[in-house]
């Protein structure tokens, strides 16, 4: 049907993902949203891909798809394809996801297209927008065979919303041919981390190789701490093997967006100027010192604890650190140590005038381009 | 255990990759080549079994003549000899097309295991070791960042959001490895020498029994419609120390209300 795009629903933690809402507000935009739910799944499970814009879910509870991989999910939805013909299918660039995708286009021998940020869907035919090239290019893609596209949508890439829909639950059955059930997953191992998530973190801490080694990732957890955010690495600290796999931010990671951080900044902007009446100053400098100061005072009265945080933050925060922009990744702010050409003598320096200006004590070297400092 | 790993030979870590504004592909030919380090990790696993298990590794690759250097590479490694599919019809494949030929050439050999990288370090789709499987009708188990194999079954711990999966199959199978699963070994002087004896199969399309038009560009199902540069982004914030640069970054957490 030309205009019905399906989405892949996964389910992490016994929770339906982030990416599948996010799928299912583009895909109710795009056309008429459905989805499809294998597996067993929490019990609201189908109220939460309807409220957010299903109007239709084709449904199997069936453990077989948590216990195999790939090859009965990828059975059952080859059967829907062909049975139903949507314009479109969407799924997470995930594991399971790239999985099914990959092992569908080959099945019914229609190509995909990886990594796509968005799509447009008309009469039937899309235009899929990816980030190539480490996202230096921004390229345009269709795909060219009949029937049903097959697409791998990035994280992060939509904004779920809330859409409720009124909706039919279609109860498929489940891929039974014992040929399916040939990769078995025996166990699943959570590995244990330590202090708040990536996934939904408000603000993240991130550090790479610039770190220099896993003892310097300690100095980032205490800025996190004092932020309220999460660690994150960058590739080339997972794979030294300094921190763990879940940590990584990136394409083959977490996808982290600085949307809503844009948003506040744009919003705040907003309420000052609302708040104080200074648009015709707004342009000049000093006067927007002036603001910051103003809000800072207001902020004082009304929310001493976040004072107290921003002190706290100020003494604490890595000595020297240096904002770098990072081409690759989509996190374009990573908090690192201070820069290489500091030498031990400017070093010193730099340490002294802080200790005195925020009475600081040293709390040890532990590298040469990095001091952790504490309050007296 | 005879083990076939598919590895992709990119341009260089040290080259920039273009795109040709009319073929709208990566540009590949006259630049420097080498084994995609993904790839020189899925080698690695593949000696590392057959040193353990016995059976001989064979590199199948597809790409340009600019590719030799990087099967020579492989070869170097320790791979006992190697399968090229070269041929202009091939240009232009997408991943399917790229899936199709490759598992025309691992099957005129006897396999136990495919080996592949997660992902190639270039154009990093992500699925043709998935396409690969389901051609050769063998079970894909991705993204293993540990790999053992026992008798007829091969065990991966398999990467999850939250940890990992222990995931387990009987042989045949394929198996893709996550970057970081080994440190690839450096060529030795013995290896280099021994590589240059060793032998490069050169295979066609038509050898592999593929028709022209359903590989390279007129097979392809995948079209890029235009190539072009992104919107531009904000420039991230520079903090220069002069003694306050703590304090700076603070202000700003501060100022867009992160804190
Ligand atoms: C297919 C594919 C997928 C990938 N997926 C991801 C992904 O998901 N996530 C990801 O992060 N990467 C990914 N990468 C890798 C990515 O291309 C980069 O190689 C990686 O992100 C670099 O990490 P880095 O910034 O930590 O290291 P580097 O690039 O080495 O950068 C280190 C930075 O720290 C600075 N520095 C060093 N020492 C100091 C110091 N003492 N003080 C101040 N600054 C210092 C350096 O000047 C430099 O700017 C992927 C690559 C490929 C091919
Ligand atoms: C319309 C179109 C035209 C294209 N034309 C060309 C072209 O002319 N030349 C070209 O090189 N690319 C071309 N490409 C890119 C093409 O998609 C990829 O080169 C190829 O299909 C593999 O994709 P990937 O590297 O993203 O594989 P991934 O899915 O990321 O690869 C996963 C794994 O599969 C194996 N693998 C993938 N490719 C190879 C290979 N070539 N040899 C051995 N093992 C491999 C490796 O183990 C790799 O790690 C084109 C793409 C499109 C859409």
């Amino acid at each position: 049907m030309a205009d019905v795009v399906w989405v892949y629903a996964e389910i992490v933690d016994d929770k339906i993902t982030a990416t599948t809402l996010e799928m299912l507000a583009k895909a109710a935009e795009a056309g008429k949203a459905e989805a499809i739910l294998l597996g067993p799944a929490p019990a609201d499970a189908a109220q939460t891909l309807a409220k957010h814009g299903a109007s239709k879910i084709y449904h199997c509870a069936d453990p077989v798809y948590r216990e195999y991989l790939t090859l009965p999910a990828a059975e059952t939805v080859a059967g829907l394809i062909q049975k139903h013909q949507p314009a479109v299918l969407l799924c997470a660039s995930s594991y399971a996801g790239r999985d099914l995708v990959a092992n569908l286009s080959a099945r019914l021998d229609c190509g995909a297209i990886s990594d796509v940020g968005d799509f447009q869907l008309k009469d039937g035919s899309v235009e899929a927008t990816i980030p190539a090239l480490g996202a230096s290019y921004q390229n345009t893609s269709t795909l060219v065979s009949p029937g049903t596209k097959l697409l791998l949508v990035r994280p992060k890439s939509f904004e779920p919303k809330v859409n409720e829909q009124p909706v039919v639950v279609e109860e498929v059955a489940a891929a039974s041919d014992e040929t399916l059930r040939k990769v078995h997953v025996k166990e699943r191992v959570v590995v244990k981390r330590e202090g708040p998530q990536l996934e939904g973190a408000k603000m993240v801490v991130a550090g790479g190789r610039g770190l220099k080694g896993e003892e310097n990732f300690a100095m980032l957890k205490d800025l996190a701490e004092l932020l309220g955010g999460a660690v994150g690495a960058s590739r080339a600290a997972v794979d030294a093997g300094w921190v763990p796999y879940a940590m990584q931010i990136g394409q083959t990671g977490k996808t982290v967006s600085l949307r809503h951080l844009r948003r506040r900044a744009a919003s705040l902007r907003h309420e000052n100027l609302q708040d104080h009446h200074l648009d015709q100053q707004r342009s000049r400098s000093a006067d927007l010192s002036i603001l910051r100061l103003r809000r800072r005072r207001r902020r004082l009265q009304s929310d001493p604890p976040a004072h107290r945080r921003i002190e706290e933050a100020q003494r604490r925060v890595i000595l020297s650190p240096k904002l770098v922009t990072h081409p690759f990744s989509l996190l374009s702010n990573y908090f690192v140590g201070s820069d290489q050409n500091v030498g031990r003598n400017r070093h010193a320096d730099l340490l002294r005038g802080l200790q005195a200006d925020h009475e600081l004590q040293l709390y040890g070297t532990f590298h040469r381009y990095f001091t952790r400092l504490t309050p007296l | 255990m005879n083990i076939v790993v598919c590895g992709k030979i990119i341009p260089a870590s040290t080259v920039t990759i273009e795109l040709d504004p009319n073929t709208k592909r990566m540009v590949r030919k006259g630049v420097t080549h080498e084994l995609d380090p993904a790839a020189a990790s899925a080698v690695e696993e593949g000696l590392r079994l057959s040193e353990k298990h016995g059976g001989a590794v064979t590199l199948v690759t597809m790409g340009i003549s600019e590719v030799t250097i990087g099967i020579r590479n492989a070869l170097a490694m320790g791979v006992a000899s190697a399968v090229h599919i070269l041929d202009d019809a091939v240009a232009g494949s997408d991943t399917l097309g790229t899936a199709k030929l490759l598992a025309a050439a691992i099957k005129k050999q006897p396999f136990d295991l495919v080996l592949c990288a997660t992902e190639s370090s270039d154009s990093y789709s992500g699925i043709v070791h998935g396409q690969l499987a389901q051609l050769l009708g063998i079970p894909a188990l991705t993204f293993a960042k540990e790999v053992t194999a026992d008798g007829g079954r091969i065990s991966i711990h398999r990467q999850s959001e939250n940890g990992y999966d222990v995931v387990e199959s009987t042989l045949p199978a394929l198996v893709a490895v996550s970057s970081g699963i080994n440190e690839p070994r450096y060529p030795q002087l013995k290896g280099i020498m021994a590589a240059k004896k060793k032998e490069i199969k050169v295979y066609t399309a038509a050898d592999l029994g593929l028709a022209a038009d359903q590989v390279g560009e007129k097979g392809a199902r995948e079209k890029v419609l235009t190539i072009g540069r992104p919107p531009k982004r904000e420039a991230g914030k520079v903090v220069t120390d002069e003694g306050e640069g703590g304090k700076q970054i603070a202000d700003f957490l501060a100022e867009i209300k992160v804190i």
